[in-house]
């Protein structure tokens, strides 16, 4: 325990209540405290009525993204001993409307996820449970990293195109894709390419990286959408200059 | 079959094809005390089957539905967006028999074994000839399991294991499961989801459960859910004590809903302790750590669990370390019983946030660790500031499962008809005095698919009623929110009530219990109870009211916590995870039984139910070189 | 009642942060390449006229000032050829036949292409010069 302080500064909005502000709070400094703790020190014993999602607290169901001082951040992984002696500016992820204070609207990225048909497709009949598709820890290697991602929107947040674009997919979405794409029990890859290779998908990414600089668990979702142009190029120009072949 | 909305009294269920995706949003304002803020009503939505709580279970339930009949329409109601849901947090991996060196009747042992003989044998032969299929399943709907060079999943022992069985996705498996599950209900349109709705009272009428209201906390609207099923998967109550490492939505909420109903809560008073929490936050260092050789070591260096009938250490060179069902790999509750002798005995480490033992990973090598467990690298050095290649994890104790619950059958029903209950909520039960690890995730997986598939067939030719018996619940159920959010300013805040609900459990119903600590428990509940009445909150809004649902939480989480704590002073024994110092022994004569806890205007009443034994008669739990004899001996 | 609050930045997104603004600046670079290409072709167009208005553009070019501007194109150039090389690894699938390739050599491999390249134009130069 100590006697030290630290100041947050909390973007404060209720819809139904004026314009948005900033409001200051006061709260105790722990060396092991993450900017969550202090969030929640203010709910529980200053004000009820500050809101923001959080549950795990350990970095994995992804609900406590804001922008700490400015920078997309999992406020359960923000020290508050990287931020002193402060203040500390907490916002609602940026690109997102904001519902109430630190809650924003995920509605459109939970329609992007869906659009990119994030699961196994397969052309068998029927499932047959009786064993496993096998898959070789190598084949499992391709797609490992683009299957961690935690819907946490940080990228989102990162990303300069989906500030201007609203229909762009964006990058975790499109990371899933590829994700399915490279899984080597997957069939589905021709009908997601029909998604992904639209105006709204890859191209608009401009390779600005910034979404696999503020990627928690390093899915590096600026790669998968570059994978995918790659391939999208190789494709067109096989189309292009062989007509007859069938599409990869 | 149908997603109707409707006021009209004629329309009451029955399987008429929907006519579309719009909800009535006519509100119904009804009667309420002058001054009070407005709660708008959403008429009634209909579906066919609902499903409260989005996690494994909701989301296995729904898609059983779907493949038993594609002809339902499926509502899907969490208080939080499904990826959110705490399956995410489990690590370790996912028992099932798949491999030739081991055997459905090893599994059934260990568990029944593990559950110091509380578990039903039936479910748990059910649950473990499942448990394969369900497994494949998940292979199949994407999940990426760790794999051997062939191609084939791979397998890693557990602790109370004779054979290892677990499967894993290196050590993030709950969230692998989950996010695959989670994609893959978005392929199927019969299922709707209410993200961010919570529900807060269950509707009967008939004798059959009919639905359910719950809040949007987008809006703040009350909303009334119809169905003929309702499948509660709501996970369990790990927040009711302080040291955690369940997420903050772990509040029981569904086990409220079922006790205030009139449905049993069984098995209450047992609760996992898993013995490698992080001093501080609780975060969960994964039983795979152990798995995979990692010891145990209190403050002068010594594996200690070799002083508690765990069986005697190889060297962590040996290649047959660590071996299945001894020492490390002993169960849950032992080990964390073990620490609290060391603790005793004054040989723990002193921490700033009590005292702990050490997990020491690092003869494993960089590489194996990186492989296998990754994550528990990546939280030792995010939350401890320690990296396990070079330096030993600080663990302790720290609550993690609720083995009690909702009581159903082995097809999740409860004695409600038409309310089912599946996962960590439910209490079928497979884990008796003390889960087994790696046995949650796939009882979310059998028992939320068995459910899903038994509501589907139960619905079909079921009627919803309508009339005053719903109109008056509704009613009810809008007066008592208005009237929490009407309350003047200045009464108790939910944060302090909710500090002392837990410490009292913490204090009176931790690890080791006995008459004095239960019974000063159960006095502090009940004064809590009364103030929990008297709670107001500082949030006036109507949209995303968080301090709104902690208050709906709380509420039911002082209900449940006194279920607990009644059936633990009535239970006057030891058994697995209930370890009370005043009865230290098993008493298999009195209490070879289950309790159930029904809600009463008073104290919860306790009543109990025979354990189903079929071929495993109860015996000593032997772990050690002498477990695995006496495992086979039984089979 | 409802309203969600629309907190997006509009054209001046590049203000919003320091690697926005490099970014930014990196997309920017194209122009003074472009500048360069175009007054190459200046250059051609004028040699192929008489001798004065080549030698008049040619001193031109090595004005102070237009010494600075190919020094700060030169510049731009390297940075953006160094920034794109160092992020082409993440571009390109993560294994060849089953086998992860190192980030470090895909890197390396441009640097030495890039080196390989320089080295041929300036040896023809120099031969060109020299016959």
């Amino acid at each position: 325990m100590s006697d030290t302080t630290i100041r947050l500064e909390v973007f404060r909005y209720r819809p139904d209540n004026g314009g948005p502000s900033f409001q200051s709070y006061d709260v105790p400094y722990h060396d092991d405290w993450v900017v969550l703790d202090a969030l929640n020190y203010v709910k529980n014993y200053i004000d009820g009525s500050l809101s923001f999602r959080w549950s795990c607290r350990m970095g994995v169901c992804g609900s406590c993204g804001m922008q700490v001082n400015g920078e997309p951040s999992l406020t359960c992984a923000a020290f508050l001993r990287d931020h002193m002696p402060g203040p500390v500016r907490v916002e609602p992820l940026t690109n997102f409307p904001v519902e109430r204070d630190l809650v924003v609207d995920m509605n459109g990225f939970m329609e992007k996820l869906d659009h990119v048909k994030p699961y196994l497709v397969r052309e068998d009949e029927a499932d047959d449970l009786s064993a496993e598709y096998l898959q070789t820890p190598v084949q499992l290697d391709r797609y490992k990293q683009f299957s961690m991602c935690i819907n946490c929107m940080l990228c989102y947040a990162a990303c300069p195109v989906i500030g201007r674009v609203d229909d762009f997919i964006g990058p975790a979405a499109l990371a899933l894709a590829q994700r399915y794409n490279l899984d080597s029990r997957d069939q589905g890859k021709q009908m997601r390419q029909d998604v992904i290779f639209q105006n709204e998908g890859i191209w608009e990414c401009t390779f600005v990286g910034e979404c696999s600089e503020v990627c928690p668990k390093h899915v590096d979702p600026a790669g998968a959408i570059q994978q995918a142009k790659l391939e999208g190029a190789v494709d067109y120009y096989k189309r292009l200059l062989m007509p007859w072949a069938r599409r990869s | 079959m149908h997603r109707r909305t409707s006021n009209e009294p004629g329309a009451t269920g029955g399987f008429t094809h929907a006519t579309g995706q719009s909800r009535d949003r006519r509100a119904v304002r009804l009667q309420r005390p002058p001054g009070v803020p407005k709660i708008t009503f959403v008429n009634q939505t209909r579906h066919d089957v609902l499903i409260i709580g989005a996690g494994g279970a909701g989301l296995r339930a729904a898609m059983a539905v779907v493949e038993a009949n594609p002809e339902l329409s499926i509502g899907l109601v969490s208080k939080v967006y499904p990826m959110r849901s705490h399956t995410v947090s489990a690590e370790g991996g996912m028992a099932a028999v798949i491999k030739s060196n081991d055997a459905r009747e090893h599994h059934i042992y260990d568990t029944i074994s593990g559950s110091d003989w509380l578990a039903d044998q039936d479910a748990v032969e059910m649950f473990v000839d499942e448990a394969p299929r369900e497994l494949i399943q998940l292979e199949h709907w994407g999940c990426p399991w760790s794999r051997e060079d062939s191609g084939h999943v791979a397998v890693r022992p557990f602790g109370g294991m004779q054979i290892e069985r677990t499967w894993y996705a290196a050590d993030k498996t709950g969230f692998h499961v989950l996010h695959a599950l989670f994609q893959t209900s978005l392929q199927f349109s019969q299922i709707t989801r209410y993200d961010e709705y919570f529900a807060t009272s269950l509707l009967t009428a008939d004798g059959r459960c009919q639905g359910c209201v719950a809040l949007e906390l987008r809006t703040g609207e009350l909303h009334v859910l119809r169905a003929n099923a309702v499948i509660i998967c709501t996970g369990g109550f790990g927040r009711i004590f302080p040291f955690t490492t369940n997420g903050s939505i772990k509040t029981g909420d569904g086990l409220a809903l079922a006790y205030r109903a009139g449905v049993a809560l069984k098995d209450m008073e047992f609760v996992q302790y898993h013995p490698t929490g992080l001093p501080g936050t609780g975060i969960l260092i994964t039983e795979a750590s152990r798995g995979e050789g990692g010891i145990l070591l209190n403050s002068e260096g010594r594996r200690y669990l070799q002083d508690y009938d765990l069986g005697e250490p190889l060297d962590v060179h040996d290649p047959r370390h660590p071996q299945n069902r001894t020492m490390e790999l002993g169960p849950r509750d032992r080990l964390s019983q073990a620490f609290m002798h060391e603790q005793a005995a004054g040989r723990t480490f002193d921490g700033d946030y009590g005292d702990y033992v050490q997990l020491d990973v690092r003869h494993l090598g960089e590489d194996r660790i990186d492989t296998r467990i990754p994550f528990v690298r990546e939280l030792a050095s995010n939350y401890a500031g320690i990296d396990p290649v070079v330096e030993p994890i600080p663990v302790r104790p720290v609550v993690h499962y609720t083995m009690g619950g909702i009581d159903t059958d082995v097809h999740g029903a409860t004695t409600l008809p038409g309310l089912y209950a599946a996962g960590e909520c439910a209490c079928v039960s497979i884990n008796g005095a003390n889960r087994l690890g790696s046995n949650s995730l796939t009882e979310l997986v059998v028992f939320g698919a068995r459910a899903g598939r038994h509501a589907a067939a139960a619905v079909v030719g079921q009627q919803l009623s309508d009339g005053p018996e719903i109109d008056r619940q509704v009613a009810a159920e809008n007066d008592r929110l208005s009237e929490l959010r009407g309350r003047p300013a200045g009464g108790e805040r939910v944060a302090v009530i909710r500090d002392g609900l837990t410490t009292a459990m913490e204090a009176g119903a931790g690890i080791f219990r006995d008459e004095a600590s239960l019974s000063a428990c159960c006095a502090t509940l009940r004064e809590l109870e009364e103030r929990v009445a008297r709670i107001s909150l500082d949030d006036s809004s109507p949209v995303y009211n968080t301090e709104l649902i902690s208050a709906l939480e709380i509420d039911g989480m002082v209900d449940i916590s006194q279920a607990l704590a009644h059936a633990a002073l009535d239970r006057t024994e030891s058994r697995g995870s209930h370890q009370r110092t005043d009865y230290a022994t098993r008493d298999d004569a009195n209490y070879l039984k289950h309790s159930m806890a029904y809600r009463t205007d008073g104290d919860p009443r306790i009543e109990y139910k025979d354990v189903v034994i079929t071929r495993w008669p109860p015996a000593e739990r032997v772990y050690g070189s002498s477990g695995d004899k006496d495992g086979k001996s039984a089979t | 009642m409802n309203r969600p609050l629309d907190r997006r930045l509009g054209w001046t997104w590049w203000t919003r942060n320091g690697s926005y603004f490099r970014i930014f600046l990196r997309e920017a670079t194209s122009a003074f390449i472009l500048a360069e290409i175009v007054l190459f072709m200046l250059l051609i167009h004028k040699a192929g006229q008489d001798a004065e208005t080549y030698l008049a553009y040619r001193d031109f070019l090595w004005h102070p000032l237009m010494v600075v501007f190919h020094l700060v194109a030169l510049a731009f150039a390297l940075w953006h050829t160094i920034s794109f090389f160092l992020i082409a690894p993440n571009a390109l699938p993560s294994q060849v036949a089953g086998r992860r390739i190192p980030a470090a050599f895909i890197v390396g491999q441009q640097f030495a292409g890039l080196a390989a390249v320089t080295l041929l134009l300036f040896l023809w130069v120099a031969w060109v010069g020299a016959t």
